[in-house]
């Protein structure tokens, strides 16, 4: 077997929740209308993080 | 050309070219799927036009960003580290066309129409590949494409309806996109395509998925009302 990259499971495991996340708060903001703002900030704020791509804080 | 289906615990045993150009075609597959978000969620997230637009930008970018996980998983897996085109600035992306930024609603528009058009056929390349683990992963990817193909064809058309000059916006992205999306397919006799289908990484010439991709898409923008660009112009790969 070949050796895997350092972090694989580790950066996987994290953006696996962040997709979660982000699917979670555009379900919520589809769902009800009231909170789509706030759903829509909430995204941005994710996206914000993974844009950013620091990923070495994200895998501390 | 080789026929075998690959496994990881076979992976070790193959040739350098091999390992070389799986690790290569996964590093520029990841660089694309995390190169759409780059693209457009900073400008797009707050400017869609509805809030249910900008709901589903932010859908779109968590889709791509599950893709780039998968690929870098299954790079990772074969010891390539894909990490750093996460923060790689855009104009360092490996394909042309992501190496800019989006900033109007029609380009946003334009480009799931024509671009993740061409994000499929990159992926389809990939079927029945010798790699299986690549395989595996493919169906849900293409799934997804095909939802933001979809919105991006019914956004584009919401704008040619709307009016002349919603129309004449739709034809000035068409116009940029279009060229790039030829570009995307690479150089006609590529030595590099031809290897990938030695080994069954790809399935086809790099001229004829450009051509299976014209066929398909010239249709669509005629039936739209739109001119078909100049497939010549501006064009930096022939």
């Amino acid at each position: 077997m070949p050796e895997a990259a350092a972090n694989t499971e580790k950066l996987d495991q994290h953006l696996q929740e962040v997709v979660q996340a982000l699917h979670g708060a555009v379900k919520r903001g589809i769902t009800d209308p009231n909170v789509a703002d706030q759903a829509i900030h909430d995204c941005k704020e994710i996206l914000d993080v993974i844009m950013e791509g620091k990923v070495s804080e994200w895998i501390e | 050309m080789f026929t075998d289906k690959i496994e990881l615990k076979d992976f070790d045993k193959m040739d350098p070219e091999y390992k070389e150009l799986l690790g290569r075609v996964l590093t520029i597959q990841a660089d694309c799927e995390i190169g759409g978000p780059h693209l457009y969620v900073e400008r797009m997230l707050p400017a869609a036009p509805t809030k249910l637009d900008q709901l589903i930008v932010a859908r779109t970018a968590a889709e791509e960003i599950d893709h780039y996980r998968k690929i870098a998983h299954v790079a990772g897996d074969i010891g390539v580290d894909v990490s750093f085109v996460l923060s790689q600035p855009n104009e360092k992306r490996y394909v042309d066309a992501f190496r800019g930024v989006i900033t109007t609603w029609e380009d946003a528009a334009v480009f799931g129409l024509l671009i993740d058009r061409v994000g499929r056929y990159q992926l389809e390349e990939f079927y029945d590949c010798s790699y299986l683990p690549l395989q595996r992963i493919l169906p849900d990817i293409v799934n997804e494409e095909l939802g933001h193909i979809e919105y991006g064809h019914n956004k584009t058309l919401e704008l040619i309806v709307s009016g002349d000059e919603g129309k004449e916006k739709a034809q000035k992205a068409v116009d940029f996109w279009y060229v790039r999306a030829l570009d995307m397919f690479g150089r006609t006799g590529s030595n590099r395509a031809e290897r990938y289908r030695y080994w069954g990484l790809k399935r086809r010439a790099n001229e004829q998925a450009r051509q299976e991709y014209i066929d398909e898409v010239n249709p669509i923008l005629k039936q739209m009302g739109l001119k078909i660009p100049d497939p010549l112009k501006g064009r930096n790969y022939l």
